[in-house]
């Protein structure tokens, strides 16, 4: 009960409710083959998301990640193209080439000092544009038919009333990254220096943490993150479109800002991008799932990123409030 | 007070006028003036020059008819309070950051006396100052007092308090515990009220009186 | 008017660019050149000093290019509609002050943090123009409205001039009114800005407003040269706005940065933009260019400063003034 008051409770309790009105508003949400397919579409955004997680954490950003996670698919898709598949080089080739870009970013960010999101700009242009020049805009879409299989493939296989329980194996990268990160965050020292570094960096830096060092960390990580995404992305649509990731960032900052992080760094965990995420499909889903026009998307699912974060200062400002009372009154 | 936060409870009384400052701009407009207790953080913007730091509250008298800011004016204002606060080094361009922490107070007390206010509300006053600027402060307090303004210090320094007010009120957590008038009282009599007191319902006529 | 060293050397880079570019593109100074420069140039800079005063508060306005789209296709709603001119345009400017309104309430009356709100209004004007135009594009003006676009005074195209009228009005702005003043301190010390009496909530209410108002006056510019209002017109100044900002020397957070220095970066940015094209490269090329200098001007922006510093350093314990305090 107690996690229920929490700021991840209360996004629980509103994805709940949003989902309770959309099953009632619509008979195929609830289904087998609906979840199945929100699952998929969304794999990609929550493991990006949860990379960016940290990098909001620590008081950052990085509005480079689609365009990194374009350059990356670009990458293996060619590879592929030209050597055939083989899993282990091509996923080795995926979080390696995403962390050498994520470092790159890194290294920018912790020693010229500039503003994150200066430096990811900048380097959202050359990625992109590195992406698109090699492709010449055009897709990639004769993939060797291993990685097709090896994308198609499915976990379980359990057939149930509404259909088969089968889920695809890019939830299982999913579910690895998310519990992995989870972990580093609440458990190893590197997630109690990154939480350090975004809430107070100066107190952080006089304890001995190297802001240089957790920064350089935290977009690295971020750019291995967006590697793998590209391998299941790829995986999954079985192609690769060069501009398919053009200003997905901003879902992906959308997603962690949801989930209950603190643009100013310094609060933001795994369950609550998750389940920001999860928000952000709901609503993607149930608007199309209830026929609303597609130029309405955009402005409900904005009104909605305005009003959560909103009502989320107004809390914080009126608990800050209460605590300074407390204060006062004892 | 100051407009920063709104009162629980209670009432402020200026002149015997019921105010109730709902901005900092609010404030200001009423005659009301605070230094802070952190200069660096909360009293000056460190990276601009002692003249726009000075000019800070006062921008709107600065202004001729097209409602654009005479430079000249606010040039005289500056050099007008360096002199008389003998602010140092005495040069108007200069960032406020590169001053010692003493003529920094200075800079800041020079902006809420270019506003001419009826009430100075100055915390902790010369926190972090050497000997010889917390005299020239005090000093400077003694005669804005004398001149008619009502000075509210808040302040921690024992020596302080008995040196500088007329009257002191001692509070804890929120309430008031103590009222004296500085009139051979000592530090231990302030100290008892502090850490044993009982709080007083309400604040007795009189309150900030210019 | 007074150039700061950085300045100096912007608008040196920007003359060896320029001759660089006059000697070695081909039709670098061919008046079809050099007229599509002057009016691509002020699109991007209009945003650029829209952009530019709200990064001043250290805030950020990434609803800024959709402001403009909306308000573009508003005025040109009302064109198609047959009103007149004048008219058509100040719908357009009642919608691009309702989205600074918009901006401005969130930010400044319930606090949301500027990037994390303009997201969301990013999203929601870009919803509202393609709801109106349901993605395609209205066009069908009346030929007077041409003119806005397509004439020039002398040699000088139209826009460039309301370009540099809109730079002037907005230097005067922030150098000499209580707003524009108010706003430099805000940016870099809201606390002490706020603990001196300083309209905080109405300053930042008016900056974005501003924004808004430099958003319309690029859109009138788009739509009247393209004949027509999309809901994309413009969308890719947003990284070029900030990327000029930046380059002319206003700091992302805040309190500093001159109209001058933004004025020069999208000059330096438009010719880059326009030589590369003419030398034939792929725009993909381009863009990696564009990106590439923005790094290396911020690289060498901090060698310059760590230069500076380790000069001053040696400086003073040559000439043996250094002591522990000062």
């Amino acid at each position: 009960m107690k996690w229920l008051n929490t700021k991840e409770g209360g996004i629980f309790l509103i994805l709940i409710a949003l989902s309770a009105v959309l099953a009632v508003r619509s008979p195929v949400f609830l289904t087998m083959e609906n979840m199945i397919d929100m699952l998929k579409t969304n794999v990609v955004l929550a493991m990006m998301a949860i990379g960016m997680t940290l990098v909001i954490v620590i008081g950052g950003i990085d509005v480079s990640v689609g365009a990194m996670t374009a350059l990356v698919s670009v990458l293996i898709g060619k590879w592929m193209v030209a050597f055939g598949y083989d899993l282990s080089v091509v996923l080795l080739m995926s979080v390696a080439g995403g962390a050498v870009l994520g470092a790159i970013n890194g290294w920018l960010i912790s020693k010229i000092r500039v503003h994150a999101i200066v430096v990811t700009l900048g380097t959202l242009s050359i990625y992109s544009g590195i992406a698109m020049y090699v492709t010449g805009g055009i897709w990639i879409n004769n993939l060797p038919q291993a990685f097709i299989d090896f994308g198609r493939q499915n976990l379980f296989g359990i057939p149930m009333s509404g259909g088969t329980l089968a889920i695809p194996i890019q939830v299982l990268f999913l579910v690895l990254v998310a519990a992995a990160t989870g972990y580093m965050l609440k458990h190893l020292r590197i997630g109690r220096m990154i939480y350090a570094v975004g809430g107070n960096p100066l107190s952080a830096e006089r304890a001995g943490i190297r802001q240089d060092r957790v920064q350089l960390f935290v977009y690295t990580y971020m750019g291995f993150l967006s590697g793998l995404a590209a391998f299941v992305h790829t995986s999954i649509y079985r192609q690769v479109d060069p501009s398919a990731f053009t200003g997905f960032e901003l879902q992906v900052i959308a997603a962690v800002v949801l989930g209950g992080a603190n643009i100013l760094g310094g609060s933001g965990s795994v369950t609550g991008t998750l389940l920001g995420v999860a928000l952000l499909a709901v609503i993607s889903n149930g608007l199309t799932l209830t026929h609303v026009p597609s130029f309405w998307h955009k402005v409900i699912i904005g009104l909605f990123i305005v009003t959560a974060v909103s009502f989320d200062i107004i809390q914080r400002k009126r608990r800050e409030r209460r605590l300074a009372k407390i204060d006062v009154l004892q | 007070m100051f407009g920063i936060e709104t009162a629980d409870e209670g009432e402020i009384r200026l002149h015997g006028r019921k105010i109730n400052p709902r901005s900092t701009t609010e404030a200001v407009r009423l005659g009301l003036a605070y230094v802070p207790e952190s200069r660096q953080t909360q009293g000056l913007v460190l990276t601009q020059s002692i003249t726009r730091n000075l000019s800070l509250s006062v921008l709107n008298r600065l202004t001729n008819k097209l409602r654009l800011i005479v430079r000249k004016k606010e040039r005289q204002l500056a050099e007008s309070f360096i002199s008389k606060l003998d602010i140092r080094p005495a040069l108007a361009d200069m960032q406020a950051g590169q001053l010692s922490g003493g003529n920094q107070q200075k800079v800041v007390i020079g902006k809420w006396l270019a506003s001419s206010p009826k009430v100075l509300i100055i915390d902790e006053p010369t926190n972090g100052i050497d000997i010889g600027a917390k005299t020239e402060i005090h000093k400077l307090l003694r005669q804005l007092a004398e001149s008619g303004m009502a000075i509210i210090m808040i302040s921690s320094e024992l020596p302080e308090i008995l040196s500088a007010c007329d009257r002191i009120l001692v509070m804890r957590r929120g309430r008031m515990v103590g009222e004296f008038v500085n009139d051979g009282v000592t530090q231990v009599d302030i100290m008892n009220k502090a850490l044993l007191g009982a709080p007083v319902s309400s604040l007795p006529e009189g309150g900030a009186s210019a | 008017m007074r150039f700061s060293l950085y300045e100096k050397v912007l608008l040196a880079v920007f003359l060896g660019l320029f001759g660089l570019f006059a000697l070695t593109a081909p039709n670098f100074l061919s008046e079809t050149n050099l007229k599509s420069m002057m009016v691509q140039m002020p699109e991007l800079g209009l945003i650029s000093l829209g952009m530019m005063v709200v990064i001043l508060t250290s805030g950020i306005d990434l609803s800024i290019t959709y402001i403009s789209s909306l308000s573009g296709i508003a005025v040109a709603w009302g064109l198609v509609q047959g009103w007149p001119v004048p008219l058509a345009i100040a719908a357009g400017a009642c919608t691009a002050l309702l989205c600074g309104l918009f901006n401005g309430f969130f930010i400044a009356r319930i606090g949301v943090s500027p990037i994390v709100l303009t997201l969301g209004s990013m999203l929601l004007f870009e919803g509202l123009a393609l709801r109106v135009t349901k993605g395609g594009s209205i066009s069908g003006f009346p030929e007077s409205y041409y003119v806005i676009g397509g004439s020039s005074v002398g040699p000088i195209p139209l826009p460039m001039l309301f370009f540099i009228a809109a730079a002037i009005v907005t230097s005067v702005l922030l150098n000499r009114t209580v707003w524009g003043r108010s706003a430099y301190m805000l940016g870099s010390n809201p606390t002490a800005a706020l603990y001196s009496g300083i309209p905080v909530r109405r300053v930042l209410i008016y900056v974005y407003l501003f924004s808004a108002l430099m958003a319309l006056i690029a859109a009138v510019i788009m739509t009247s040269r393209y004949n027509s209002g999309k809901v994309d017109y413009g969308s890719s100044y947003l990284l070029l706005s900030v990327a000029a900002v930046v380059l002319g020397g206003t700091s992302v957070r805040g309190g500093s940065g001159t109209v001058k220095g933004t004025v020069i970066g999208v000059c330096i940015f438009q010719i880059l933009s326009s030589a590369l094209n003419l030398y034939g490269l792929s725009p993909h090329i381009v863009n990696v260019m564009m990106g590439g200098i923005l790094i290396v001007v911020l690289v060498a922006n901090y060698l310059s400063e760590h230069i500076k510093h380790a000069l001053h350093d040696i400086g003073r314990v040559l000439t043996g003034k250094a002591s522990a305090s000062s």
